[in-house]
């Protein structure tokens, strides 16, 4: 992280679904996120709270409602057309959530890996086949599975074939969307292992989208947390989790039940009460004013934004208690 | 081979003994369930821990008479509740015993409750049937038990439909439906796999209220160590269809016995600030239930296998007080023996791969 250079940095993106009667779904409203190259970036919070919106609207499969991504300097479409398409899809990347329906079940393992190369590549069919077999070996399958239908895997190895037809056309950013949520334990520790060594091989930059702290704590090397489609904090993934600044933060990290008997004995009870409210009307003020046990008058009026802390540069907290 | 360790003189409140389980299919008969035995105390939470396919949920449908037969089949096992028996009957002298002695709840509250039924009929339905209760009577203790279950607002809600509530409120919901008759034993089947974390430490922390106040045993059924760690008082870590450890949640977490346990935590990240290890992944996958092998079912993923270990299957080793392993590990034979593998923490936490290369049991017994 010393001279870190930034590859893709999203400028208040934002992602409105439209409603009926004028109103709309804020799933992403004005994020700023710089991601560095070879960084891993955990985006964690609850389910609604925008993450894969913001994923997807990063690398261009929902057009941006408003604000820009710049990839390398350059600014990318606000909407893409196919030539868009075609010259990002060597840059960027997806990896899905649910390794059962992100695979069409009528394609073989090669045509489903081997489809963006065949569509970008210009690669003889032969040629074509060896690098499909050559990307089952490295993320551990068999190359004899090419003819097979995603059916006869099981969840993790659907996982290793949406990781192959993700990086088959070797790009340096990939947005893996909680790529082991849908897996065993022991199963998601063969997947993260592999993304690491893919990482470390490639030189790849993940944003690692999750709402496993503890796995997002591990793999990640900084950690942005969402919360009703705007960021609450972002840092170095050890310092969020160990000391978070935002009461949110502070919440989901302390309702992460560890594995760990004693440590749960000693915990005490932090349960918020309610539920993340509807994205569809936002008022004025902090997002999280109505659930926050520390909220002022100020909260209410007066939407914060996101800061670096007076002591720690590297870190960012959008609360009016650090301000 | 009885796997029950504790000695009492009353019958424990529930008792299940040497259960199989299997599912008829084209391609043969699965055996889901494969000889399991466990009790559940009053008052007290069990885990059953283990991945999707160990037969968890098979054990405790099985039990609540859930799994349709055919194609299932009960090949053998009893079930008693405070001695009498459950298997194979919904009925205790009569009435049902689902519902008024035991409740559970499932893991997908969206699609486990009726959406044409309003949330408070269906928690007065329990009432009515089990209780011979008035319409008026079960809706107004209804409402109370959706203000236990920290419902806001309970008397409008009561009748609101279940599309009009989110996830965490439905599972309070169902909790609170399953508690409607104050029954002795509470099953909880992933109640909050498909919740968030906060909203997963809400639903926790109300089934652990609600226990402290009625005693209920509860029978949680989760693949989730840090749930365990919190909620448990006794696990049974099931592999294949079997319980290849059981003991109380210190036991399990300090002190494991089997070699699936220690890889499952060794695959999880740990939150210790001061380490910073990498995970070790369990290679492979869980053996086919069609043909289970003949010895440990965990054989062929295991670090640890000795000759033995795949052609005879390993009785449970009693460890401790109500702590045992199934895995040859334990026998007294084995030289060097289960705590020289496993007990220092290096090993535990880093060493799994190494010692398949240097282990001196590898084929050391046969």
């Amino acid at each position: 992280m010393s001279k870190a250079i930034p590859l893709v940095v999203s400028d208040k993106l934002t992602k409105f679904f439209p409603l009926p009667r004028g109103k709309k779904v804020h799933a992403v409203d004005g994020v700023d996120l710089t991601i560095h190259e070879r960084e891993i970036v955990g985006l964690v919070g609850e389910s609604g709270s925008g993450k894969t919106t913001f994923g997807k609207t990063l690398i261009g499969l929902l057009p941006k409602t408003d604000g820009t991504v710049k990839y390398r300097g350059k600014a990318l479409p606000q909407k893409y057309g196919p030539a868009d398409f075609k010259r990002q899809a060597k840059t960027m990347q997806m990896i899905f959530q649910d390794p059962y329906s992100s695979l069409n079940p009528r394609m073989t393992v090669e045509e489903i890996v081997g489809e963006g190369l065949k569509l970008y590549s210009g690669q003889s069919s032969s040629d074509l086949r060896d690098t499909v077999a050559s990307w089952l070996s490295r993320v551990g399958l068999e190359p004899d599975y090419m003819s097979r239908y995603p059916h006869e895997f099981s969840g993790g190895q659907r996982q290793r074939i949406g990781i192959a037809r993700a990086l088959i056309l070797e790009p340096e950013f990939v947005v893996c969307d909680e790529p082991i949520s849908a897996l065993d334990v022991s199963v998601q520790a063969q997947v993260v292992n592999l993304l690491e060594e893919l990482k470390q091989s490639m030189g790849l930059t993940l944003l690692f989208i999750a709402h496993d702290l503890s796995m997002v704590r591990y793999i990640s090397d900084r950690m942005a947390v969402m919360y009703l489609g705007a960021l609450a904090e972002i840092g170095p993934a050890h310092d969020v989790f160990f000391s978070p600044k935002h009461p949110y933060t502070e919440i989901l990290i302390a309702s992460n039940p560890e594995p760990d008997p004693e440590l749960e004995r000693k915990r005490l009870s932090t349960t918020i009460t309610g539920e993340i409210p509807s994205p569809v009307d936002i008022g004025a003020g902090c997002r999280f004013a109505g659930r926050c046990p520390h909220s002022m008058d100020r909260c209410r009026v007066e939407t914060p934004l996101l800061k670096p802390l007076a002591d720690q540069p590297d870190r960012y907290v959008a609360c009016h208690l650090y301000n | 081979m009885t796997q029950n360790t504790s000695v009492t003189d009353e019958p424990p409140l529930l008792e299940v003994k040497d259960l199989k389980v299997e599912f008829d299919t084209y391609g043969g008969s699965v055996q889901a369930v494969r000889g399991v035995s466990f009790s559940v105390e009053e008052g007290k939470t069990l885990a059953i821990v283990g991945e999707s396919g160990c037969g968890k949920s098979v054990t405790v449908q099985t039990l609540m008479g859930l799994v349709p037969m055919p194609p299932g089949r009960l090949k053998s096992g009893t079930a008693t509740l405070r001695g009498r028996n459950i298997l194979g009957t919904s009925q205790i002298d009569g009435q049902d015993f689902r519902g008024s002695e035991i409740g559970m709840i499932f893991q997908d509250p969206m699609t486990s409750l009726n959406p044409t039924m309003t949330i408070g009929r269906q928690i007065a339905e329990p009432l009515e049937v089990h209780r011979g209760w008035s319409h008026k009577k079960a809706f107004s203790r209804a409402i109370e038990l959706l203000e236990m279950a920290r419902i806001p607002e309970a008397e409008q809600r009561a009748k609101q439909y279940p599309f009009e509530f989110s996830g965490g409120m439905l599972q309070r919901a169902m909790i609170a439906m399953a508690i409607a008759c104050e029954p002795a034993i509470l099953i909880a089947d992933e109640p909050t796999t498909a919740l968030d974390v906060t909203i997963q430490a809400q639903v926790l922390d109300l089934m652990g209220d609600l226990q402290q106040d009625h005693g209920t045993a509860i029978i949680l059924i989760t693949h989730d160590l840090g749930v365990v760690a919190r909620m448990a008082d006794e696990v049974a870590v099931m592999y294949a269809g079997q319980i290849v450890e059981r003991g109380s949640v210190d036991d399990i977490f300090y002190r494991s016995a089997h070699p699936y346990t220690v890889g499952l935590r060794a695959a999880m990240p740990s939150n210790d600030p001061s380490a910073r290890r990498s995970l070790i992944p369990i290679e492979g996958s869980p053996p086919d239930l069609f043909s289970p092998p003949t010895g440990c079912a965990y054989a062929a993923r295991c670090p640890y296998a000795m000759k033995i270990c795949s052609t005879s299957e390993p009785p449970p080793f009693v460890v401790g007080q109500d702590h045992f392993g199934k895995c040859w590990l334990h026998h007294e034979e084995v030289a060097g023996g289960w705590e020289k593998i496993l007990s220092g923490a290096p090993t535990l936490l880093t060493g799994a791969k190494m010692a398949r290369a240097s282990s001196p049991l590898a084929e050391n017994k046969s």
